[in-house]
């Protein structure tokens, strides 16, 4: 036998037989399988195939590659490995997309936290603008209250000087009340103290009260706001001109103008009295002009020291 | 007479071996699978969170390396390809564990400020 002997077609056809043999492999290819499972459920989930499309497609491209070496009967080893990236590269797909979809969430998320942190600043700010509204709120009412205190406290210095005064002796009291009953031109009648206050206080017809009537009305209501235990009756008194009804609304008018102006000075209008009485009781005669006006009058009875009142009514 | 059928012989031959271990590994393939491995193993988030697809990675490029200096080229490139996809993988699943626990961690700081709102009502 010589060398070219060696080299039949028949014997060349031989080693080629062995060697593909040596390649093939028989049956299914569990590897491949399952690469193939795994494959073809990424490939079949739509957000991998959008997210992860190039790692879908070398996942294909190697499945394929491992079907052709299959069906070629290639190496076993060869189908394993492609079977191998085929399937690595479909997890590595869904990586991918999972991690894709993470960063949108993550980018979601992040803009759901900014938009509540805004609002819970926003919030704040409003809260602490109540907050301060609600304190200068607080600081006016603590201010009323501390003028409340001032008031209270002028208030009771007032008492204690009304106090003192009534500590006084008797003797004084006498006294302090002569002087004020000069000063306010009271006299003493059998019905008690009387204040006249004439002297053109009021026009012919009229009830306002003149402003020439202020100083004794300042005076009568000091003394009444001194001897806070004095109660009054006020008589309103006119002349003769025009009707007995007409005198008689007339000088409770002027009665109750009276009240008002020492109401107006403090003294409690629970202890005064309204009197009228029209045309009665003249002081003068009302065939004069002079007479006339003496007779426009309103006079303040005082209450004794036992705190009685006699008006004339009581005296019929 | 008979040299048809010896160049026919030879040519199936050469056919079968070729189908059997294919192009050999090119430098460049492997170049490609290492600087792969490489930068996922550089990469903090990829050891932290897949260290077992960054290792078979390693273990696969330095045994195609091996493979190369054996000449057994079909293995070399085999384990160089998977390598490199090994590598990718390990990338992918770190990326994506990363980005779940950021997810979680923003997902429990919004769900505080709900719980927060909801406590103080506006």
């Amino acid at each position: 036998m010589n060398t070219k002997s060696f080299f039949t077609p028949l014997a060349l056809a031989g080693v080629s037989a062995t060697l593909i043999a040596g390649c093939a492999t028989t049956g299914t290819n569990e590897k491949l399988e399952a690469a193939r499972t795994e494959v073809n459920s990424a490939a079949a989930n739509p957000d991998i195939v959008a997210k992860a499309p190039l790692e879908i497609k070398t996942a294909r491209e190697a499945l394929d590659r491992a079907d052709r070496a299959q069906r070629g009967h290639e190496d076993r080893e060869e189908v394993d490995h492609y079977a191998y990236l085929a399937q690595v590269r479909a997890r590595t797909a869904r990586d991918y997309a999972a991690a894709r979809r993470a960063t949108d969430e993550l980018t979601e998320t992040q803009r759901e936290v900014d938009r509540l942190r805004l609002a819970a600043r926003t919030r704040e700010a409003e809260v602490a603008r109540t907050q301060a509204a609600q304190s200068s709120q607080a600081a006016s009412m603590a201010r009323a209250e501390a003028a409340a205190a001032n008031r209270d406290a002028a208030a009771e210095r007032q008492k204690a000087l009304q106090a003192n005064l009534e500590a006084a002796s008797a003797q004084e009291r006498v006294l302090i009340l002569q002087t004020v009953l000069n000063e306010i031109e009271a006299r003493e009648t059998e019905r008690g103290l009387i204040v006249t206050l004439g002297d053109v206080l009021f026009e012919t017809g009229r009830f306002e009260l003149q402003p020439v009537a202020a100083p004794r009305l300042d005076k009568l209501a000091g003394f009444l706001n001194r001897f806070q235990e004095k109660r009054l009756i006020i008589e309103g008194y006119t002349d003769s001109v025009g009707s007995d009804q007409f005198n008689m609304e007339l000088s409770r008018r002027r009665a109750e103008a009276v009240k008002a102006a020492l109401v107006a000075r403090g003294v409690d209008a629970s202890r005064m009295t309204i009197g009228a009485y029209g045309k009665s009781f003249p002081v003068a005669s009302n065939q004069t002009a002079d007479g006339r006006q003496l007779n426009r009058r309103v006079e303040v009875v005082v209450s004794d020291e036992n705190g009685n009142l006699k008006s004339r009514l009581s005296m019929r | 007479m008979t040299k048809p059928f010896v160049r026919a012989g030879f040519a199936i031959a050469l056919l079968s071996l070729a189908a059997c271990t294919t192009a050999p590994v090119s430098k460049e393939q492997m170049a490609v699978a290492r600087k792969a491995v490489e930068r996922a193993g550089g990469t903090p988030e990829v050891a932290q969170w897949a260290p077992i697809e960054l290792d078979q990675a390693r273990a696969k490029i330095s045994q195609a390396e091996q493979a190369m200096n054996k000449m057994h080229y079909a293995t070399a490139r085999r384990l160089a390809d998977e390598a490199e996809a090994d590598a990718r993988l390990a990338e992918a699943h770190a990326q994506a564990m990363k980005n779940q626990r950021a997810v979680a961690e923003v997902r429990e700081a919004l769900n505080s400020l709900r719980e927060e709102l909801a406590r103080h009502p506006g």
